[in-house]
């Protein structure tokens, strides 16, 4: 589920990439520090997104300084902190939404990931607790979320109601954590289209396996046996999503970190779709995954 | 109210075509038909209208003549009649309403001629403002600037005086293009709202949070 | 329920997406069916159920084709999927591009150019 939402590292002024890699590196910071070492497993690209979205839209600026890696101490980094709430916001919402799909794999996964998962979570589950107690509304989202999603897909139902508990759960998150200036109606739907949006991405990243396994996904319906032709129908399906996200994102107003956003929302989406449901299915192997869409890319 | 350039993504050296065509790529953007059925529709009507008075402000500004001062806290004073006819003559009782009209007409060369015509024992505050005003515009800013000074250091609690003053002295620290020498006092460029170089930068300075 | 579509309508207005979807659903007598779907699309497309939007979009356009108002709306729906001709090399860099909102059919933008224009 994790790890769609980037930037297009290509298009990124340098200065802008090594901030975005402080950011990064700066909630593994935080997580470690408020909700403990192994806490630090659970960061993610995507939670990176969230804490900058939540610093641009409360203007708080951060102040980036070297430092030593959280989890490898030999190796250096930038690090990045800031006032206020927004790393360890994100690093909350990244240890609650692991600890909640780990039980999920414990339900059901195969034997092997069962295992890994009950272990896993006997292992942060203190670090669970923690976050638990300094935003026990994130819990209960995601909760609910999980709830909802387990009943769609038990019910076998179409793309859009699939997607909705996901899409609810990171519309709400962002109602949570935005300022009072930011009207709550666009940054609702931001938030409601970013989750269908990395709902319907690892939909599309796990339609064959889902298909041999005989488990659910939405995408399944459109199936006819050509994978080509229903990853393209996926990244119309995807389009619409990030249309929507994008005419909900211009009218944010957001000023510090804006350019890494802007390359997330216009540049890494965009790349991040032909990866997943393009390239993927017309190269030979995954190592010549065009990176750079301009060039023509021919058989 | 906000910066109208910044409100349309340009600088204020753009090209009245190059303005055109930025205000018809945001309408294009925030277009009613885009936004219409998906439930964001008065939001985008609300930029679309910052959008369209920062057009309006940006033209009709262009068409007086009024020089660009960045920030908006400086208003060209006397621009409309009743502030025209308002006109307090300041305290050394001189009329400069013609100067302010010639100014806001653009016509600087006549404006500066009469005012040239004043002998030097008459020359006070207000003449040193609208000479520094006349200079801004023009484009002489090292004299814009020893007007400026003269002017607030000949009347201190005059607002406009300070305002135009202030408006220097931010450009010449830096911080709307160029270096920024200093990193800590008063001209702390991080103090700036428009500080373009510390936004999202990747600076270590203390003072930059 | 009567046949008017005036409760739909501040339904809608009030952010009641929901409701207004029940009423609507429930109206399969409806001699205008075109218009319910039309309606049902409007409350799909708010609620961010897409593919539901599409869908009803595409019954209200189908049941009235001459109708502009459907058509344009349906119209303006697909174009934010950027369907494009299958198989050829405008399908590739057309995926994904996000400025088919702007109903760039003729989706020939290198991404980093499509990215300069907004």
């Amino acid at each position: 589920m994790f790890g769609y939402l980037q930037p297009f590292r290509e298009e990124l002024k340098m200065k802008d990439y090594k901030l975005y890699k402080s950011v990064y590196c700066g909630l593994c910071r935080s997580l470690s520090k408020s909700y403990g070492l192994k806490s630090s497993l659970t960061l993610s690209y995507d939670c990176t997104v969230l804490a900058m979205l939540y610093m641009s839209l409360h203007d708080t600026p951060c102040s980036v300084k070297k430092g030593k890696c959280t989890v490898n101490p030999l190796k250096k980094c930038m690090i990045c902190t800031c006032e206020g709430d927004a790393l360890r916001f994100a690093g909350a919402v990244s240890v609650i939404m692991s600890w909640h799909k780990l039980k999920d794999t414990m339900n059901d996964g195969g034997l092997f990931k069962k295992a890994a998962a009950f272990f896993l979570r006997i292992f942060l589950r203190g670090n669970y607790k923690r976050a638990l107690r300094n935003y026990p509304l994130i819990d209960e989202y995601t909760a609910e979320m999980m709830k909802q999603q387990n009943e769609a897909e038990k019910n076998d139902v179409g793309i859009d109601r699939a997607a909705d508990p996901t899409a609810t759960l990171i519309s709400r998150l962002c109602i949570m954590f935005c300022p009072e200036k930011t009207d709550r109606k666009t940054i609702g739907v931001f938030g409601y289209h970013v989750g269908r949006w990395i709902y319907l991405m690892d939909a599309c990243d796990d339609l064959e396996k889902d298909i041999k396994k005989k488990n659910f996904n939405p995408f399944k319906k459109k199936y006819n046996g050509d994978v080509k032709a229903t990853m393209q129908y996926c990244n119309e399906v995807l389009n619409m999503t990030a249309a929507q996200l994008i005419m909900a994102y211009e009218l944010l107003d957001l000023h510090r970190y804006k350019a890494i956003l802007d390359n997330i929302i216009y540049n890494g989406i965009t790349i991040q779709q032909k990866k997943y449901t393009f390239d993927r299915y017309n190269k030979k192997k995954t190592k010549d995954i065009d990176y750079y869409p301009a060039m023509d890319v021919h058989e | 109210m906000k910066d109208p350039y910044k409100i349309l993504g340009i600088t204020p050296h753009a090209t009245d075509e190059e303005i055109k065509q930025a205000y018809r790529a945001l309408a294009k953007k925030y277009h009613p038909d885009r936004y219409g059925e998906s439930g964001l529709a008065s939001q985008a009507a609300e930029k679309m209208k910052e959008i369209n008075e920062a057009y309006d402000r940006i033209m009709k500004q262009r068409k007086e003549g009024i020089p660009y001062i960045p920030e908006d806290t400086y208003t060209c004073p006397y621009n409309n009649e009743d502030e025209y006819n308002s006109y307090q003559s300041n305290s050394t009782g001189r009329d400069y309403r013609v100067i302010y009209r010639l100014i806001n007409l653009g016509n600087l060369i006549e404006a500066e001629h009469i005012l040239n015509g004043t002998s030097p024992t008459e020359r006070d505050a207000e003449w040193y403002y609208l000479m520094g005003t006349i200079s801004y515009s023009k484009g002489w800013l090292e004299e814009a600037f020893n007007y400026a000074s003269t002017a607030c250091r000949m009347s201190p609690d005059d607002d406009k005086y300070k305002a135009l003053y202030e408006r220097i002295i931010q450009q010449r620290s830096g911080t709307q293009g160029g270096f920024v020498s200093t990193r800590s006092g008063a001209a702390d460029c991080c103090d700036c709202i428009s500080c373009l170089i510390c936004t999202d930068c990747l600076c270590n300075c203390g003072s930059c949070s | 329920m009567g046949y008017d579509f005036s409760n739909v309508i501040n339904l809608m207005n009030q952010g009641r997406y929901d409701d207004a979807e029940n009423i609507l659903i429930a109206m399969q007598n409806h001699p205008d069916q075109a218009r319910v779907n039309y309606y049902l699309a409007q409350v799909y497309l708010k609620k961010g159920w897409l593919e539901s939007a599409v869908e009803c979009a595409g019954k209200a356009y189908s049941l009235e084709p001459d109708n502009r108002e459907y058509t344009d709306f349906y119209n303006n729906l697909n174009s934010q999927r950027n369907v494009s001709a299958a198989g050829d090399n405008k399908a590739a860099k057309a995926a994904g591009c996000c400025c088919a909102a702007f109903e760039c059919g003729d989706c020939c933008c290198e991404v980093s150019e499509c990215l300069g224009s907004h």
